[in-house]
């Protein structure tokens, strides 16, 4: 176990210096000077930063859901977190397609839309919100399409490379977003216990002294807001949610108190190295990171998948 | 079955034949800006019926009736206007292959470069008949085109901001690197191979461009100046604005876009 | 004996509709209850309003308490419930699983050593059988030191050896003074153990009574709706066609 955790710190220390040098030009970054030092320091670190504290977010969530729904298909997106906030992002785009951050703004306040559509549902069995999340995720993505096909051409850019994950500028303040990762890392260690708990379903939970409907309507808020902090800051970003919190769980095994950090600190490893990657297999130019999220999780995952059930 | 096949052919021969030597369209629906351009420079604009939403160009144009957008080509409208002709930019807009088998002809223009211009304004001048109208055009327009080359001696580095958020430029395959080339500067960008690549902050600073060119399309060239002069200093770089309607669309203004183009890269040398 | 939980006018319904009414018993420290009676009558039922993890119309006080406004911490401290297989798709480790309980490692060997899961602790509930699964849910249940403990079906699944084991081990917690509910399938283990019986028929009837007034062919053909014939203590259907 210990060497897991120093392997796991390691890894991600040396990820942070490996995203920190790759870029178009490779950047020493224990020694660099005058230009480079700045694109180090001004360019690379925040955006590195916001990879990090994301990606653990979205990680964390994904954990959550999964637990939450009692589904291991669920992740941050299920229940339609992400399609309303693409559609206040694109609504915020048409009002006023001149602004910079109106798009983070109508991504919050769509999230937020979204989660109190789905609180309405929380107290429903695990699957009929799953349920109720799917069709709401639906209704979403409908009126997505509804805006889409009403923007002007000249907003489809954005509005694309927005949800496919963009994390070239966040308009969220970064500490924010770090202190996010750690508030939501330490919320989620307290409630561990219960978390371990509602494994083996509501009901064993509720009769091993878990307040079943309270845990229900907590986890489902703070998986919400982690959401939408996550889209708000980089859009949506698929499959991290999904796949870290499994990958963790095949390394770490199933507790939560190992779980939740791992997923953390996981999830923030893998964005950092597919946003470093999205910018540099084709530089100088770029790709969506979301692309890369998806091509070096999958490998990985099913590998690791496969190895297990030999 | 074979002399079935043989008729078919000769009748369907005739018939291009005939599409050939009709020499004149009297309806004709212009599905691009840069063609509509064209069509009103020729002197062909009482022929034409219909345009799309973006056809803005030159002012009569706007009163045309509006027949698609982007997305597509609202068929019923466009067959309102009971064309004989529409011209587009590509057949994959969605309702064209449509309105070619309600029998309206389809011509294509996506011209590439200069000589494509021109050469598409002789087709359309043929098709229109206002072949002198287009050759005078074609030949005014060579001759401003030699001029710019001949000044083509800036070698400024430039880097033109198609897009600020995703920050995206023009690459090698696009036609804009090709007017930087021709009117004498360097896109610092003509190496990626592909037609607007998405780029970051940090490669445009390492490629330290002497000239911004910002399309200004929805933008404010202040706000873009404060940002690239914040990373770049205020003496190494110049921020300019462009119309992006004069240099994005392969019709007659393009020339003037090219003129323009050179007129930036002399304003950076001679302040 | 007093009465740990005491039972007065409940009536349990499942998707509204009412399956019986009306039923007042005493659960009595050192005796074991058995439940009996056919398919849906509502004998699972029952046993989760008893646990206070379904809402029940009627009176149920529990050591002192009436359980529907008692809290989930303290009703914990009072009573364990075992019902289904829990799910096993997030890989729980057997160890990991009974470590829920909030045991200490010596406490988990030893209760482990009683259904032989030693040899499985370190494996993941998903690669296990049912009936192993179901001996890792009766240790886990033994670990919970609580005066009441409520069983729904522990011996399915198990294989015989085990079956015998569960009813001798539940035998022995009675006589230590716990006071047990449990509903079963298998007649001869209800007569082997039970010192009460409460019998539901699933047509709106249910009655409770000591083992030697219930336990007899004429009651309990009734209840099945199949003849049942008496060999020494045991009673048996008739399987032949």
């Amino acid at each position: 176990m210990i060497l897991k955790w120093t392997l796991t710190l390691t890894i991600l220390i040396s990820v942070f210096m490996l995203g920190l040098g790759m870029g178009d030009q490779w950047i020493n970054p224990l020694n660099a000077s005058g230009q480079d030092a700045m694109i180090l320091w001004e360019l690379r670190l925040p955006r590195l930063l916001t990879a990090f504290a994301v990606g653990g977010l979205l990680a964390l969530a994904g954990a959550w859901f999964q637990v939450l729904l009692g589904n291991p298909l669920a992740e941050p997106y299920v229940l339609g977190v992400a399609g309303s906030a693409s559609a206040g992002a694109v609504a915020g785009l048409m009002l006023m397609p001149d602004s910079t951050w109106v798009m983070s703004a109508g991504a919050f306040i769509g999230a937020w839309l979204g989660i109190i559509c789905i609180m309405f549902f929380s107290n429903l069995g695990a699957n009929r919100m799953l349920l109720a999340g799917v069709v709401l995720a639906a209704f979403w993505s409908a009126i997505l399409a509804l805006l889409l096909a009403l923007l002007p051409a000249q907003g489809l850019f954005r509005a694309f490379s927005w949800m496919m994950g963009d994390l070239s500028h966040s308009d969220l303040p970064i500490s924010l977003l770090l202190l996010a990762w750690v508030g939501s890392l330490l919320c989620g260690l307290l409630l561990s216990r219960s978390l371990d708990m509602l494994l083996l379903g509501e009901r064993h939970a509720e009769a091993l002294g878990v307040n079943i409907k309270r845990l229900r309507q907590w986890l489902l808020l703070l998986a919400s807001v982690v959401t939408a902090l996550a889209v708000t800051a980089a859009g949506t970003i698929g499959f991290v949610g999904l796949v870290v919190p499994h990958l963790m769980r095949l390394l770490f095994g199933s507790l939560h108190r190992f779980i939740l950090p791992a997923s953390a600190m996981g999830g923030g490893i893998l964005l950092m190295l597919a946003d470093a990657m999205a910018r540099t297999v084709i530089a100088p130019a770029e790709l969506p990171v979301g692309i890369l999220t998806a091509m070096m999780g999958v490998p990985v995952f099913l590998f690791l998948l496969l190895r297990r059930s030999q | 079955m074979k002399i079935f096949v043989l008729v078919g052919c000769f009748f369907y021969t005739l018939l291009l034949v005939n599409i050939a030597q009709a020499e004149k369209f009297e309806r004709i629906l212009a599905l691009a800006p840069h063609a509509c351009e064209m069509l009103y420079a020729i002197g062909a604009s009482s022929q034409m019926v219909g345009a799309v939403d973006y056809c803005d160009y030159p002012e009569a144009a706007q009163k045309l009736p509006r027949v698609g957008n982007y997305q597509g080509i609202h068929v019923e409208a466009a067959l309102r206007l009971k064309p004989d002709a529409a011209v587009v930019m590509s057949r994959n807009v969605k309702g064209i292959l449509q309105l070619e088998k309600m029998g309206v002809t389809i011509i294509v223009s996506n011209p590439k470069n200069f000589e494509g211009i021109f050469q598409d304004m002789l087709r359309l001048g043929q098709i229109t008949g206002h072949e002198q109208e287009a050759k005078k055009l074609v030949s005014k327009q060579r001759i401003r085109l030699q001029h710019v080359r001949q000044h083509a001696d800036a070698h400024i580095r430039v880097f033109y901001e198609l897009w600020p958020d995703p920050l995206l430029t023009v690459g090698g395959l696009s036609f804009i690197n090709a007017l930087i080339d021709e009117a004498g500067g360097y896109n610092i960008f003509a190496d990626i191979p592909m037609d607007s690549p998405r780029i970051n902050v940090e490669s445009v600073l390492r490629s330290k461009p002497e000239l911004i060119i910002v399309p200004l399309e929805h933008r404010n060239i202040e706000e873009r100046r404060i940002f690239w002069q914040k990373w770049l200093g205020y003496t190494h770089v110049q921020v300019l604005a462009i119309n992006p309607d004069i240099l994005h669309r392969p019709g007659p203004r393009l020339m003037d876009g090219l003129e323009a183009l050179q007129k930036l890269f002399t304003k950076v040398h001679h302040p | 004996m007093t009465a740990l939980m005491t039972l007065e006018n409940i009536s349990v319904s499942r998707a509204n509709k009412v399956l019986f009414s009306h039923f007042s018993c005493d659960i009595k420290a050192g005796e074991i209850t058995v439940i009996l009676g056919p398919n849906g009558a509502g004998k699972s039922s029952l046993l989760l309003a008893m646990a206070g993890l379904i809402p029940v119309n009627g009176h149920i006080e529990c050591i002192g308490k009436t359980l529907c406004t008692d809290d989930r911490k303290s009703i914990t401290q009072k009573l364990a419930w075992q019902g289904d297989l829990p799910p096993t798709e997030f890989g729980l480790t057997v160890e990991q699983r009974l470590g829920l309980i909030g045991d200490s490692p010596q406490a988990i060997q030893s209760i482990a050593l009683v259904f032989d899961i030693i040899s499985l602790l370190k494996r993941s509930l998903a690669e296990l059988s049912s009936g192993e699964r179901q001996r890792v849910e009766l240790s886990a249940l033994m670990l919970r030191d609580v005066p009441i403990w409520l069983l729904d079906e522990p011996t399915s699944h198990l294989d015989l050896k085990h079956q015998v084991c569960c009813m001798r081990m539940l035998k022995e917690e009675a006589s230590k003074g716990k006071s047990i509910v449990v509903i079963l399938h298998d007649l001869e283990q209800a007569y082997a153990i039970s010192d009460h019986l409460i019998l539901i028929n699933g047509k709106g009837d249910v009655c409770v009574g000591s083992r030697d007034d219930l336990f007899n062919t004429k009651v309990l053909s009734k209840l099945f709706g199949v003849t049942l014939m008496q060999q020494n203590n045991v009673l048996l259907p008739n399987y032949a066609v």
